[in-house]
């Protein structure tokens, strides 16, 4: 894959896929189960103003998956060991949906080291009557029309386009598979994995980032958010206009123009 | 060879409209479909027939586990087993089986299989399967990608309840236990057969083989779409060099007897097109969730039997092209002893399960379809393999067995 730097974690139980780019102050991207098929454009606009780190989680074109077991625990301190090696001491954390859960555990775990959390659409919670939507359960096209805003955009049309010949189409949607797959690992069935017991913990200044229209995690889950938030640290929630649960992707100017506006403080 | 009689207990009156209209036959269909009061008599008149295929001579009675699920109406199946414990005498209680990784703890299923070994005098066959994905991830909330490490645990806890004559910890990853004690304990040594059904995943023929269980496979779809998985086992076999017994596969087929070949369409062709229409109107984004299979059984090709891939063979068939491909073996009795025996052979099991009550047919059908079956088709494949090979994967009950009722009896 272009671009992917690959780092050696734990003697090899972790054989870790990252993108680097960028120079300013370091920011680590922790994407979603979706994964993170190149450095997009999104993290190009980020990279204009900090250090982007981008890596690819266990199970999404790393190996060691296994080694997670489904143990949130885990998943948070390998996340701090890859930190670790590569040497960023205080990063802003930006993750989206299932690693907006990942960020903020991450805070929540060792809540001195981070110096910005921004959780965009994360997952990780549970409102009563309002369940995350089952992207599990998703065929390709009802994924899009749940994901986007507008699922008709070139931009939705191209997320679940296959390339044209067939063994290379059926090694993406092997990959995609193999994606959800070990992400369901931290948030299957959608329940809360205890994230909201531990969320006090949290003292970075926070941004909730949503799109107005997210059909998968509805925005309703910032306020949520904010109320387990408040206590131990500062919150912002900000909403954008005609995005979906893929607001980065959709709304790519006005989102991480409030990202970079949100460090800048 | 052996023949069992498998039920899977369908709801009889999902609407007409149901494939047009509901999502999904299987874990979100909506339980104001069903009554009941019809379940009242559903289940007894299911459980008389059952009770029949013991009577009619079927070496094995079968039943099995499914959750929200309105073909399969067994949430649990030892419930099904234990009143047929009581009510038959002779015919093998094949349980297909209990969702290892489902029970809270593992333990629970030495307990009840043992119980059940013991009041049927050891006639009990222990089915280990995975399970579905609409069952276990859907239906109840299982991790899929660490289903099958959990269900190997399971097994491995319940098989050293049943081997280990005193108490002893037991610190799995998914249950501990600080006192394994699983009283009462199953009357067969070391313990019943155990059968594991699967879905054509491939990691599960090398682990069957390794530890000499039966591996069936519960198809729907005949002969053609089952050979593709039955070579693969059997390959597998030759790989290992394992005996190439028969009797160490089982194989599910539906059969529909009439009087002639045209009655047989006459007498079962809407109950078919129920089953094949309404039944397994199965929700695609159910069928496999992400982590269920593992990406070698992805790799390999091998497709589940419900969703978009098993849509594009099941949908809107005509009795033709249902007999044609062979999903059911259907017509005069010399028709399926034919076509039977080609199957048997053709696909080298020794443990036939067969499913004669199909989608919406009424009891006077199923005792029909039963009765021709018993009387004029079992006899002749019984005898496939008998002198050849010895079956090491039957039940072995007590010779003399209690009578129900006898104790009180004057």
């Amino acid at each position: 894959m272009n671009g992917l730097q690959t780092l050696n974690l734990r003697n090899g139980r972790f054989n870790v896929k990252y993108y680097r780019e960028g120079s300013g102050a370091p920011l680590v991207f922790l994407h979603g189960a979706g994964g993170l098929p190149a450095f997009t454009p999104d993290l190009e606009a980020l990279a204009k103003h900090f250090a982007v780190t981008a890596p690819l989680h266990p199970g999404f074109g790393t190996s060691g998956e296994e080694n997670l077991h489904e143990d949130v625990l885990a998943l948070t301190l390998y996340a701090w060991d890859l930190l670790d090696a590569l040497g960023i001491e205080q990063p802003i954390l930006v993750g989206h949906s299932f690693g907006g859960m990942l960020a903020a555990e991450m805070a929540a775990l060792d809540p001195r080291r981070v110096k910005k959390l921004i959780l965009v659409a994360p997952a990780g919670l549970y409102l009563e009557g309002c369940p995350t939507a089952d992207f599990f359960a998703m065929m390709p096209d009802q994924l899009v029309r749940a994901a986007f805003f507008d699922p008709g955009s070139q931009l939705a049309r191209a997320f679940v386009e296959l390339p044209e010949d067939k063994r290379m189409a059926e090694e993406v949607m092997i990959q995609r598979v193999r994606g959800l797959g070990a992400a369901g690992r931290f948030l299957w069935p959608l329940g809360d994995r205890g994230l909201n017991e531990r969320l006090y913990r949290v003292k970075a200044p926070t941004l909730l980032l949503w799109g107005e229209g997210d059909r998968i995690i509805p925005a309703a889950y910032a306020e949520k958010f904010r109320e387990l938030l408040e206590n131990s640290a500062e919150v912002k929630i900000e909403t954008i206009p005609q995005a979906g649960h893929l607001v980065l992707m959709e709304q790519m100017e006005a989102a991480t123009h409030a990202i970079v506006q949100f460090c800048a403080r | 060879m052996k023949i069992n009689w498998f039920h899977l207990m369908p709801y009889r009156w999902l609407p007409d409209d149901f494939r047009e209209h509901y999502h999904s036959v299987w874990v979100d269909i909506p339980s104001k479909l069903w009554d009941s009061e019809k379940g009242h008599y559903l289940y007894n008149e299911y459980l008389d027939e059952l009770e029949f295929a013991d009577k009619m001579g079927f070496d094995g009675i079968c039943v099995n586990e499914h959750h929200a699920n309105a073909y399969g109406l067994m949430p649990s199946p030892n419930i099904m087993a234990a009143s047929l414990a009581r009510r038959t005498s002779r015919a093998n209680l094949v349980v297909l089986g209990n969702s290892l990784s489902l029970y809270n703890p593992p333990l629970r299923v030495a307990e009840e299989f043992g119980m059940l070994d013991c009041i049927s005098g050891g006639r009990l066959v222990a089915g280990f399967p995975v399970g579905s994905s609409m069952d276990t991830n859907f239906a109840y909330g299982a991790v899929p990608a660490t289903l099958r490490e959990r269900y190997r645990e399971a097994h491995d806890l319940i098989i050293k309840a049943w081997t280990t004559p005193e108490p002893f910890a037991f610190n799995g990853r998914y249950t501990k236990i600080r006192y394994v004690n699983s009283w009462p304990r199953p009357v067969q040594k070391p313990h019943p057969p155990i059968w594991v059904p699967g879905g054509g995943s491939i990691e599960t023929w090398d682990w069957v083989l390794e530890r000499d269980y039966q591996y069936c496979y519960l198809s729907y779809f005949g002969y053609q779409h089952g050979k593709r998985v039955m070579d693969g086992f059997w390959e597998n076999v030759a790989k290992k060099g394992a005996e190439p017994n028969p009797y160490r596969a089982g194989f599910l087929q539906l059969i529909a007897v009439s009087e002639s070949d045209a009655q047989a369409e006459k007498d079962y062709a809407r109950h078919l097109d129920y089953f094949f229409n309404r039944c397994l109107h199965v929700y695609s984004g159910f069928a496999d969730a992400p982590g269920y299979r593992t990406e070698a059984t992805i790799r390999a090709g091998l497709q589940a039997q419900v969703g978009e891939a098993a849509d594009a063979f099941r949908v809107g068939l005509t009795w033709k092209e249902l007999v044609d491909r062979g999903y059911v073996i259907t017509g005069s009795p010399a028709t399926v002893r034919d076509r039977l025996t080609e199957v048997i052979k053709g696909l080298r099991i020794g443990q036939l399960m067969v499913l004669q009550m199909i989608g919406s047919m009424p009891k006077e059908l199923v005792l029909k379809n039963t009765e021709l079956f018993a009387k004029e088709v079992l006899p002749a494949v019984k005898k496939i393999w008998a002198s050849e090979w010895k079956d090491r994967w039957s039940p072995r009950p007590l010779s003399e067995r209690a009578v129900p009722g006898a104790a009180v009896a004057k």
